[in-house]
């Protein structure tokens, strides 16, 4: 059921050009995180989403240093070594400060276009609506240069409505698991998750229905292993996802930037595309790089570990991803305080021996076993 | 009468510890891992084995633990070295809350509850800094013996500091020393204080409990031992042969047959 994904996973590049000679469209690179692809894809484009990669790091080290993280460093070594040559265009956020400088630095670096979608700081609702009203101003113009057509209401609605489809599937399968766990191997659900990132969303929809309608004939499977939450930025290394599965632990549910945080999102209302798009980046899933006092991860967490029934919480550091470093110890305490097993576990993308992280998690299991 | 064994094949060393139902130990072997770690894990085995007079047919269960644990023939099942490093720390030492294990590639810090139970635990990095690899390449560049550093840092006269925790520049740091005519004695020393200062923030990050114990190899060097209690502020006691802890919490496991 999810040879298909697993073969857009291993076949990246393949996959896009595939899709983009087919579809006639300029792919757009969307960094991390929370870029909406319906404006992408309402001014026809071709959103493809780079949330890293495992690239051994060179070439990279002379923009950025070692200290940052491993997604920012292995976007730009792909750009640099010459591998994202399909890609004609990039669509950041400003969602965190390496972020930032990374578009900064593309634009000096690249012939290639770019976008920015600013998130606003400010909680005064006016000002937050006069600050948007005009990044989406420039967002939407950088775009139709970009792709020579215009984002029309039309268009718009429907791209609206293409993605908040992806994402309503892609909860019925978060449901899924949570409901039956063990029935999805870790390891597929994440393949799933992520060939998303590089299919035309009209595609994957079709594949993710599939999908559905195949695991709604299965049981939950019976035995039980232990249950457990993921919370990082960026789910992979994916490999690590096989070791979950050797050790026959059901991640339930999870609390990434590019997992249940991007499809927690509802459709984008596009009539007030300001109002919209706001809601969009702030709600429902409190995120560490997006200021949102109104939205507090603590209980959110605490909340999401009780629906989901976990034995314990697993923090996975991307490293050294700043704004995840800021909140993380606050949280792991705050869950400690409420009897709720909590630990971290330092990945890097480009890591390529798992054996310190099996340890690390083996380890974790046997406590939350007692 | 039944045996159980727990064979702990590291990234230096393969250990095998045998006991008896009553939890005495009948016989132990260390021997180098080498490039071989499923060998390494039998010719442990059997060379306790010998010494305890027994055939493979003694022993009724078989754990493995270390790095390797999942490549040992003979295991029915393994555990991390965490969970055997504690278990093995509170057969010795009963009121044990802190365990250190440094070993070859890896520095462990564990907290423990009761029986022995981890609570939380933390590694190093990747990095060798602050391991047994770090003290094995200072005592080449040293031209020193492994087990005749403690002694020698003990009788040191001047302090010296290395304030690199990456081996190698810190090889770069102790080569220039030596080139600058210091003792090596001193040179010793400053080895030691690096480890344990290392150490001790992994100690810290998962708390100092009242009673603390070093395991791995690297407890067999005394200088770090003392300069760590000091550092951590409580008297850490090492156990008469702390290379064989892994192994024997591995065995313990092995006679309580839970585990995974
Ligand atoms: N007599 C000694 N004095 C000081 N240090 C010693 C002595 N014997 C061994 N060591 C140190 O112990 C280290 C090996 O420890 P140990 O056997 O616990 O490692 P390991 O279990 O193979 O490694 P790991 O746990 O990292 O996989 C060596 O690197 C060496 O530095
Ligand atoms: S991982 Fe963290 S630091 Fe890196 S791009 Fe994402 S938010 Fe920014
Ligand atoms: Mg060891």
């Amino acid at each position: 059921m999810f040879k298909p994904f697993h073969e857009v996973v291993s076949n990246v590049s393949k996959t896009i050009l595939k899709h983009e000679k087919e579809l006639g469209c300029p792919v757009i690179g969307v960094m991390p995180a929370y870029f909406p692809m319906e404006l992408i894809d309402a001014a026809g484009g071709y959103p493809v989403q780079l949330w890293g990669n495992n690239l051994p790091l060179g070439k990279s080290d002379a923009h950025l240093q070692t200290y940052c993280c491993s997604v920012a460093r292995s976007v730009l070594e792909l750009e640099l070594i010459g591998g994202a040559k399909m890609v004609k265009a990039y669509a950041f956020t400003s969602l965190c400060d390496t972020l930032i400088n990374l578009r900064e630095i593309y634009r000096r670096l690249f012939p290639k276009p770019t976008v920015e979608l600013s998130i606003p700081f400010t909680q005064t609702v006016e000002a937050r609506r006069t600050y948007l009203k005009s990044v989406i101003r420039s967002v939407v113009k950088g775009l139709e240069e970009i792709t020579g057509q215009r984002i029309t209401p039309d268009s718009l609605a429907e791209a609206a409505h293409l993605h908040g489809r992806t994402r309503a599937l892609q909860r019925k399968l978060y449901e899924i698991r949570r409901e039956k766990p063990g029935l999805m191997k870790n390891h597929d659900f994440y393949t799933a998750t992520k060939a998303g990132f590089f299919l035309p969303a009209a595609l994957y929809n079709e594949m993710l229905e599939d999908l559905l309608e195949g695991l709604d004939k299965f049981p939950a499977p019976e035995g039980k292993g232990l249950k457990l939450l993921l919370s990082g930025l960026v789910f992979d290394p994916i490999e690590i996802y096989k070791i979950f599965d050797e050790l026959g632990v059901h991640i339930v549910d999870d609390d990434f930037a590019n997992g249940w945080r991007t499809v927690s999102k509802e459709e984008l209302q596009v009539e007030n595309l300001v109002q919209g798009i706001t809601e969009f980046l702030f709600n429902p899933a409190p995120c560490c790089c997006v200021y949102n006092p109104d939205n507090d991860r603590h209980p959110y967490l605490v909340d999401k570990v009780k629906k989901a029934g976990a034995d314990g919480v697993l923090f996975w550091y991307t490293k050294f991803c700043e704004p995840d470093a800021f909140d993380r110890p606050q949280l792991i305490n705050r869950l400690k305080e409420m009897d709720i097993l909590a630990a971290s576990i330092e990945v890097e993308l480009s890591m390529t021996s798992f054996d310190a992280v099996k340890t690390r998690i083996s380890a974790f299991c046997e406590i939350a076993e007692g | 009468m039944s045996y159980y064994a727990g064979i702990d094949v590291g990234s230096l060393t393969a250990e095998a510890v045998l006991i008896d139902k009553d939890r005495n130990i009948a016989a132990y072997a260390i021997l180098p891992t080498g490039n071989n770690s499923q060998k390494a894990g039998t010719d442990a085995f059997r060379t306790a084995l010998g010494q305890a007079g027994l055939a493979e047919a003694d022993v009724s269960r078989v754990f493995s633990t270390g790095y390797s644990r999942a490549r040992v023939l003979q295991a029915e099942d393994s555990k991390t070295e965490i969970a055997c490093h504690a278990k093995g720390a509170f057969y010795f030492f009963p009121h044990v809350g802190t365990i250190i294990d440094i070993g070859g590639q890896d520095s462990k810090a564990i907290l423990v509850g009761k029986e022995g139970r981890v609570i939380n635990f933390a590694m190093n990095d990747k990095c060798a800094a602050g391991t047994g690899r770090f003290l094995e390449v200072m005592a080449g560049a040293l031209d020193v013996p492994l087990d005749k550093m403690d002694d020698l840092a003990l009788g040191s006269k001047e302090e010296l500091t290395i304030s690199s925790t990456c081996t190698v520049f810190a090889e770069s740091e102790v080569v220039s020393l030596i080139s600058q005519g210091k003792a090596p004695a001193d040179i010793c020393l400053a080895v030691s204080r690096a480890i344990a200062r290392r150490t001790a923030g992994l100690v810290t990050r998962v708390g100092v409990a009242d009673s603390l114990v070093m395991t791995g190899g690297v407890a067999k060097n005394r200088a770090v031992v003392k300069i760590l209690s000091k550092d951590v502020g409580h008297l850490i006691k090492v156990p008469k042969e702390p290379q064989i802890i892994g192994a024997l919490g591995a065995a313990l496991f092995a006679r309580e047959e839970n585990g995974r």
